[in-house]
């Protein structure tokens, strides 16, 4: 399609030219004699056609790029709807999770606690763990109490157990940004 | 990768190449990604361009030296785009490439600074402006879809695209100019 407009210079402000081509090829947006003849520009080397494409380039990446890892899991954009499903979705996951560890700890053998994962949740009382999560007290709150009669005093959760998941840490991440978004 | 052919006294100083990557390797890898569309065939033309700047940046004149470098670039794009099945241009897919692997924690947190204060200025746009860019950069709409989506004519679409980017380019300027003093 051919993307020059009656008005550039006027409502459009003051982009060059060359910059409006360059984005519009960048998007492909350029077709037929425009494109020929822009790519002619940039096969001559022609150096503001080349850094005009090189800023289009740059300014799109910087309009929704992250550079950190985290990050690369939440979209660029996203609108104060979508973060608030995002946030009711983890914690639907983390409340089903405490669902399903409570209701495979009542249903496990006694036995099976020792060296297990789970028979950490089974040796809590299932309401103590619910309640622990739902008041936001930390597991240490509970060690001491039930946890360390029931098993002696001896540490139930390796430190490692303890590791907060990625995907928990995204999901608290989206929560804040849907907080930030909204007081502003 | 290619070898360097050219007779040991004419290759030029793999130092000087060195500072060439420094100086025009960012932009360079920019263009590239433009072209391509494709990090990985940009990186691969990228590291061409410098394969090819070894064997004949003797040839080069100072003055031109930069439009030399994008000339061949863009050769070593195309070659490296035949070999490659050729992707569509998708600024959604431009927009989440990461802006550079290789930059120092510092490089980075000054990218993450830019990253934030471009989302305030696209917020500070009219929205009218705001949501042709929205639309084109982040649901990766052609511009004739959008203007059927909003009701305006393909020129509104346009100029108002036109408008937000040219804000967003001299703003970028204006800081660009700051950050250099």
């Amino acid at each position: 399609m051919s993307v020059e407009n009656n008005n550039p210079a006027g409502e459009a402000g003051e982009l060059a030219e060359t910059d409006w081509l360059a984005f519009a090829y960048v998007a492909g947006e350029l077709d037929g004699r425009e494109l020929e003849e822009w790519t002619s520009r940039l096969a001559d080397g022609e150096v503001e056609a080349c850094e005009s494409v090189a800023a289009a380039v740059e300014l799109v990446q910087s309009m929704s790029n992250t550079p950190s890892v985290a990050t690369d899991a939440v979209p660029g954009h996203m609108s104060g709807r979508d973060s608030r499903w995002r946030f009711v979705a983890a914690a639907a996951l983390c409340l089903s999770l405490v669902v399903v560890l409570s209701w495979q700890s009542s249903h496990q053998p006694a036995g099976k606690l020792a060296g297990d994962v789970t028979g950490v949740s089974v040796a809590m009382d299932d309401d103590v763990l619910l309640s622990s999560w739902t008041d936001g007290t930390a597991p240490e709150d509970v060690e001491g109490g039930e946890e360390s009669a029931v098993m002696g005093g001896e540490p139930l959760v390796a430190e490692t157990d303890l590791v907060v998941p990625e995907w928990m840490l995204v999901a608290v991440a989206l929560s804040s940004e849907t907080i930030e978004g909204e007081d502003k | 990768m290619a070898r360097l052919t050219s007779q040991d006294g004419e290759r030029i100083d793999p130092a000087e190449v060195g500072r060439w990557f420094r100086q025009y390797g960012g932009p360079l890898r920019s263009f590239l990604l433009g072209v391509t569309s494709d990090p990985e065939a940009a990186e691969e033309a990228l590291q061409a361009t410098f394969t090819r700047a070894m064997e004949a940046g003797h040839t080069a004149r100072a003055d031109t030296l930069k439009g030399w470098l994008f000339r061949v670039a863009y050769n070593e794009a195309m070659l490296a785009g035949r070999k490659r099945q050729r992707r569509d241009r998708s600024l959604k897919r431009l927009a989440e490439t990461p802006l550079s692997e290789s930059a120092t924690p510092e490089e980075l947190a000054s990218l993450q600074e830019s990253i934030r204060e471009v989302r305030e200025r696209i917020d500070d746009l009219p929205a009218e402006q705001q949501v042709v860019v929205r639309k084109r950069i982040y649901e990766d709409k052609t511009f004739k879809v959008i203007s059927e989506e909003v009701g305006a004519p393909l020129g509104t679409v346009l100029t108002r695209m036109r408008a937000a980017l040219a804000k967003l380019h001299r703003w970028l300027a204006d800081k660009d100019r700051v950050d250099e003093r």
